[in-house]
């Protein structure tokens, strides 16, 4: 059997998340007020400067504006970093020994190993870059709904058929997710001894087997409920009125100024 | 296996939105026709069930545990073409929606988890499932991912912004996931098995094999 308590928390972990993301994209705000196709675009080039510089005052000025922005939308600080930091410790973990790999001038020794200058500036580029970047991305999870976010991939014409796809997905993701709990835990009830990890990986095996064929049949069942609800391979949507005000024309400028500052740091 | 934002060069981004365009469109024109029907729906299911069940935590020996991808599974049930677009839509969702994998870097998660994995666990499934579908099984979930994490090794070791150089990604990526690929091996042999003996008619595979 797969482990429970573990297989609890993810998803416990997961829906946390989201929820709580799901809670401040419905609040008022800066970003939540900026029309969702200018917001989708401007992150995503937001987080192709970071991708595409190697300069500490810039990647540390994103940081912030994208501070700035988490204040301005009125996400709480305390919620929006811990979403996040693990990312960003994850990537100064893993390129911690470039300290004393890169080659360079030695500016400090440590138990026989000398860390560098260069060294230490590629940990720090490296570490903001990708610190940026998940809280640019972030900006985008904690404003979004995600009605509004299919929307916006079909008004970019990202293909009907595959936004339909993510619609369904989202959309199905925690129905299923509690028929896996409650068959986890209906299982876990009907054992009384300590399993083997050879039992326990027969049994999981079973219990994904048993799961993926509820999820044809589900998904034979769903196709059938949409059809008699008149279904012809298209899926019809409350039409969205895209409107740009105020919020929008600040955010353009604002990213336009990231824009600029990231041209003169080039120079 | 998800790549975060910052870990890759722009360009090779870029080269890998590209490829994963073109193995996305290629895929959705083999199904023309059958994306109007059910077929989207099954898909949207299949795709939201993998995503549920990439939460399960496998007791690996040691105390720890392991999660697996599933691209495999996905492939040798829906076919390579469903099975990678399924795929795209787990992976869209999960970099959109949970902040799972980097924006820039979802070309290169898609190439590596809905095109590698999927389309050789598909393959190695047909080439062998006449021979022996134990084996095949195993070895489409476990070569599918192994293939897919050594993908990923591939695009991290060519980027200059990840300082690590290509021996040492493809290395470590492909003996890590080489090792934890067995896991997946052994899920997507034991849950495809139950499938098939419960609904033989679901994969198309030789009745003497089934027997």
């Amino acid at each position: 059997m797969v482990e429970l308590a573990g297989t609890i928390k993810v998803i416990s972990k997961l829906l946390r998340d989201f929820l709580i993301a799901e809670e401040y994209a419905y609040k008022a705000g800066f970003l939540q007020g900026v029309d969702q196709r200018i917001k989708l675009i401007g992150i995503f080039l937001l987080i192709v400067l970071a991708v595409s510089t190697q300069n500490i005052f810039f990647l540390l000025f994103l940081f912030l504006f994208s501070l700035a922005m988490v204040l301005l939308s009125n996400v709480s600080l305390k919620i929006y970093l811990p979403r996040f930091g693990f990312i960003p410790t994850f990537a100064f973990i893993i390129v911690l020994p470039w300290i004393f790999l890169m080659p360079g001038q030695p500016v400090l020794s440590l138990v026989g190993l000398n860390a560098t200058m260069p060294g230490i500036m590629y940990v720090i580029t490296f570490t903001l870059r990708v610190t940026a970047c998940v809280s640019c991305i972030s900006l985008l999870l904690f404003t979004t709904r995600v009605s509004d976010l299919l929307h916006t991939l079909r008004s970019l014409k990202i293909p009907d058929p595959l936004v339909d796809m993510f619609g369904l997905v989202y959309r199905y993701l925690f129905s299923f997710l509690s028929e896996l709990h409650r068959m986890l835990l209906g299982r876990e009830c009907r054992i009384v001894s300590e399993q083997k990890l050879l039992k326990k990986w027969n049994d999981g095996g079973k219990v994904v087997g048993n799961f993926l064929s509820r999820t044809f049949s589900r998904g034979e069942n769903v196709y059938k409920a949409m059809k008699a609800r008149g279904y012809d391979g298209t899926f019809r949507t409350y039409p969205q009125d895209y409107k740009i005000g105020a919020k929008s024309v600040v955010f353009i400028v604002l990213v336009g100024v990231m824009v600029g500052i990231w041209l003169v740091t080039r120079l | 296996m998800h790549i975060p934002d910052g870990f890759m060069d722009l360009w090779i981004c870029a080269v890998m939105y590209i490829i994963s365009a073109v193995v996305i469109v290629y895929s959705a024109r083999k199904l023309k026709g059958k994306l109007e029907g059910p077929q989207v729906p099954l898909i949207g299911m299949v795709a939201a069930g993998i995503f549920a069940a990439q939460m399960l935590n496998w007791p690996i020996p040691g105390g720890t545990s392991a999660h697996f991808v599933g691209g495999a599974i996905a492939g040798i049930l829906l076919g390579p073409y469903a099975g990678c677009l399924s795929m795209v839509s787990v992976l869209t969702i999960q970099c959109l929606v949970f902040g799972d994998g980097g924006i820039t870097a979802l070309g290169a998660n898609i190439f590596s988890m809905a095109i590698v994995d999927v389309f050789v666990g598909y393959w190695i499934f047909t080439a062998l499932r006449q021979r022996n579908l134990d084996v095949s099984l195993f070895l489409a979930g476990w070569i599918g991912i192994w293939l897919g994490a050594t993908a990923t090794g591939v695009v991290l070791g060519v980027s200059s912004v990840f300082a690590y150089g290509f021996v040492t990604t493809v290395s470590v990526m492909g003996i890590w996931h080489g090792a934890l690929g067995i896991i997946e091996g052994i899920i997507s042999m034991l849950a495809i098995k139950f499938v098939l003996d419960r609904q033989p008619d679901l994969i198309p595979v030789p009745k003497e094999v089934v027997a």
